[in-house]
């Protein structure tokens, strides 16, 4: 029985492996030239990297979709957490005995806060020319709030506040308008002028940063916290 | 000729770092190997020339799944003990 199974899986491995190394070496040219189009379409679109053009103008429809999906996920994650309201001065002493904190952690953290946050506006900006852009400058938001909750300091109050719903709506919500507007002047969807297109496109990832961040934070911080085990 | 030798061990290790991550017993190891495994493949997507991807699998691939898997593991380890005293 397991020998069999053994078996079935090195065929079936092998196969998989002698029909890719087929279909390697049998590359067809594609019937279009979606690069040369690209290329083309590039002073169009408003940005100068092709990446971002690709992403907030050629496909800008795939990356609304994108965001609305990155919400949704986020919203079951956050209904997911425990319910019952932590008891903030309980929690506060468990989590204060149990984060690590050396002085060493601590002052990095402080130390790395404004170059992390100057990491993620570069990013952000760079995105118009070069590799970078809103999901990468999310990341490294995210990244920072997460250290900062592994510090020991306590991200469970904004967590729980409001501000953290706006900034999650903030994303999806600010480029759904910005994909309609178009509308009101009888354009198609996500059809800005090509004037505009650079300035409402960096805007778009400006809050898109934001919202990615706080999202990717959602995940973590939704999580139990250090020290507390009601699981 | 180097390049080659590099794209070689970078496929090597990227195999190599997947089985580890796999196979290892321990939960804290396997998700070192993980991240390590996630930092390798954005190299991998900077030798094919893709940056941008390289930076995303950077950041969310290794970066923050990593810190997310940690934390599990952090937080199993805790559990486990308590259930045992």
């Amino acid at each position: 029985m397991n020998r069999a199974r053994v078996l079935a899986s090195v065929a079936l491995s092998v196969g998989v492996a002698v029909m890719l190394g087929g279909a390697v070496l049998s590359r067809t040219v594609p019937s279009f030239d979606l690069a040369g189009d690209l290329a083309e379409g590039i002073p169009r679109s408003g940005v100068a990297h092709p990446i971002t053009a690709v992403l907030l103008q050629f496909r800008s429809y795939d990356t609304l979709l994108e965001i609305a999906v990155l919400l949704v996920a986020v919203v079951v994650a956050l209904a997911l957490r425990d319910p019952r309201p932590a008891a903030e001065a309980v929690h506060d002493e468990a989590s204060a005995n149990t984060a690590i904190s050396t002085p060493v952690l601590a002052s990095l953290t402080s130390l790395l806060l404004p170059l992390m946050i100057m990491t993620a506006v570069y990013l952000l900006w760079a995105g118009a020319f070069q590799p970078g852009g809103a999901f990468q400058a999310g990341a490294v938001l995210a990244a920072l709030g997460v250290l900062w909750r592994v510090a020991g300091r306590r991200i469970a109050s904004f967590a729980a506040s409001r501000w953290q719903h706006v900034g999650l709506l903030a994303g999806f919500t600010g480029f759904l308008a910005a994909a309609t507007a178009p509308l009101l002047f009888g354009r198609p969807l996500l059809a800005w002028p090509s004037s505009y297109a650079g300035a409402i496109i960096v805007a778009i990832e400006a809050v898109l940063t934001v919202s990615v961040g706080i999202s990717l934070l959602g995940l973590f911080a939704s999580a139990p916290e250090p020290g507390d085990e009601r699981v | 000729m180097l390049t080659l030798l590099f794209d070689l061990l970078l496929g090597l290790g990227l195999v190599v770092a997947a089985l580890g991550a796999l196979w290892s017993r321990d939960l804290f190891r396997a998700v070192v190997l993980f991240i390590v495994f996630g930092l390798l493949v954005a190299l991998a997507w900077i030798r094919l020339q893709a940056p941008d991807v390289a930076l995303a699998e950077a950041a969310i691939g290794a970066g923050l799944t990593g810190a997310l898997l940690l934390d599990a593991v952090g937080h199993l380890r805790r559990t486990s003990r308590t259930e045992d005293e």
